[in-house]
């Protein structure tokens, strides 16, 4: 941290003086602290109370965690989310591993309209993603079940969103054609990065592809697996998923993830208290998820 | 001489991005195309056929029928004014966090760019409206902007902090030589540098302010005031049943994001691939 000390500039120092830099972090720590930092302090505190966000307010403790675990709903919301987990996050990253491997330290021609196409899901709306989708998995109307009736599988044809045992996974597909041109680019990157005289010493070392994959480019490629095992993860249980099952299925069906329970809780039902009770765990969930992921990547 | 092997190779490796990216743009073809088709010839010709005529009636009808026209600068009315807030805030801050030392420092740096960017919309949510509601800002354009301004300022601060530390120390010193004051040195000398980084992380708050959806969705009540992605979802509820048209507003909502990225392609790809794990 010594790095930090050689760049402080006493002269800079001019507009209150020894107050100056908190007159240049004012505006982004009031905004942070007022719209971001309290609110989410207070939805802890709400998880403690039953309240309906207009009559007073009870506090109950720890009653709403203990009625969370009993809550077949809630049980389910989180089921849907380990599926959400699985296709956004960890199919992407093994599926994205394979494919920018094959791909490997290539010179390409065209690289930048590859990318270019790769990226283009990361900039639409999650709520236009859902909805091109409803079209594409639509029962009567729909795209999948077209294309099956032509090469003769109609007996394939269902209503996607429409079982139990479908719809999660059509949903959860979306996050797969959303992250897996991603993770590539990200991956190929990662791997043009990579000295090739490692490999050369491998090679003359007498290791195959796979063994040069497994003790060369995985480990070289940590901090990029990080980096998208994290987005996707958040992606799977935040904001992200909330808006494709709200512009799918609207989470029937066994497709609503922890974030939309919560919203109907809260915003539907009036249970704040309940509906922040399912937040923090969310939290929790996420801020857990990401450590382990991080430790794993730091070690090894 | 090409060997066999790397004929193969390449082959291979040609194979495998185009099948990847005709994957990836499948469904953007169809919403484009869908949106030039009549929900009749859909129902009669099926899902994967050539608009019948490249008509434009299905923008004019949702634009204006279905006010996507007022969607549209509702959109733009809370994204400009939250790219620039949120940017300016963040080269204040990134300022003083690369440059000076201060009590607290090490809290507020970790408030005001990890904490604030970790804090993501469902994790607030609920307070959040309580908040707005007491300050007498539901449907008013600043409740969704406030929220959207802090995180937004908090990436950016993480993105430009990190620009302005890898700068040279000689150049501040030289400037403040010349007797400029700090004002001026970080307007006049740091942020016409810092362009690149500024464009990187003002891109990247563009497109997340205008796809939010959470955010306008609880704050914005009066339909009047939505943007698109609420005024998208609205409209989903009330016609699901033709197609063509819940496709044009798709197709609406999306073509000036995809337009924007593929000017400011560069720094988005930067940005989304390393910026948001500094």
């Amino acid at each position: 941290m010594s790095a930090e000390k050689d760049k402080n500039f006493e002269p800079l120092f001019d507009i209150m003086g020894k107050f100056t830099p908190y007159i240049y972090i004012l505006p982004t720590l009031a905004i942070t602290s007022v719209f971001l930092i309290y609110p989410f302090i207070n939805t802890f505190f709400y998880s403690l109370l039953k309240w309906d966000g207009i009559g007073e307010m009870n506090f109950l403790g720890i009653t709403n965690y203990i009625n969370m675990f009993q809550d077949p709903k809630f049980w389910a919301s989180f089921s849907a989310n380990l599926i959400y987990i699985v296709m956004y996050s960890i199919i992407p990253v093994i599926a994205g591993l394979i494919v920018s491997s094959l791909i490997g330290r290539t010179e390409l021609f065209g690289v930048r309209f590859f990318r270019t196409v790769f990226f283009l899901p990361q900039v639409i709306a999650s709520v236009a993603i859902g909805i091109i989708f409803s079209w594409i998995y639509s029962s009567q109307f729909g795209v999948i079940n077209q294309i099956l009736g032509v090469i003769g599988l109609d007996k394939y044809q269902t209503a996607w969103f429409g079982h139990r045992s479908t719809a999660p996974y059509a949903v959860g597909f979306i996050g797969i054609w959303l992250t897996l041109g991603f993770a590539v680019i990200i991956f190929l990157s990662g791997i043009q990065k990579i000295d090739e005289s490692i490999y050369e010493a491998a090679k003359i070392d007498g290791a195959n592809s796979t063994q040069q994959f497994i003790y060369i480019t995985l480990p070289e490629l940590r901090y990029e697996m990080v980096v998208v095992f994290v987005v996707t993860l958040i992606r799977s249980l935040s904001t992200n998923i909330f808006g494709i099952v709200s512009s799918t299925t609207g989470g029937s069906y066994g497709t609503r993830p922890i974030s939309l329970y919560a919203y109907e809780l809260a915003f539907v039902q009036y249970e704040l208290g309940y509906a922040s009770a399912l937040v923090v765990i969310l939290v929790v969930l996420i801020l857990v998820l990401t450590q382990i992921i991080e430790r794993i990547g730091e070690g090894s | 001489m090409i060997s066999k092997k790397q004929v193969f190779k390449n082959l291979l490796t040609y194979s495998i991005l185009i099948v990847l990216s005709i994957f990836v743009l499948i469904p953007f073809v169809l919403m484009f195309l869908g949106s030039f088709r009549e929900h009749v010839n859909i129902i009669i010709n099926g899902a994967l056929a050539f608009p019948e005529s490249w008509s434009i009636d299905n923008f004019k009808e949702v634009l204006i029928e279905y006010n996507f026209r007022y969607y549209f600068i509702n959109t733009i009315i809370v994204t400009v004014p939250t790219v620039i807030l949120a940017n300016i805030f963040a080269i204040m801050s990134a300022y003083a966090l690369a440059f000076m030392e201060f009590p607290f420092k090490r809290t507020i740096k970790l408030f005001t760019t990890v904490v604030g960017i970790m804090i993501a919309t469902p994790f607030i949510m609920i307070p959040l409206y309580q908040l707005m509601a007491r300050l007498n800002l539901i449907d008013s354009y600043l409740a969704p902007i406030l929220p959207q301004v802090a995180m937004s300022a908090c990436f950016a601060t993480m993105v430009l902090r990190s620009f302005f530390k890898g700068l040279p120390k000689e150049l501040l010193e030289a400037s403040l030589v010349d007797g400029a004051t700090s004002w001026q040195v970080l307007w006049k000398i740091l942020v016409p540098i810092a362009k690149p980084a500024i464009i990187t992380s003002a891109a990247l708050t563009t497109v997340w302010t205008w796809n939010a959806y959470l955010l306008p969705l609880i704050l914005l009540q009066d339909p009047a005031k939505v943007t698109l992605p609420v005024g998208l979802m609205f409209f989903k509820g009330r016609y699901t049943t033709n197609i063509p048209l819940m496709l044009t507003g798709t197709t609406i909502t999306s073509v000036p994001m995809i337009i924007f990225y593929l000017i400011f392609q560069r720094h988005l790809v930067k940005g989304l691939s390393q910026g948001v794990l500094d």
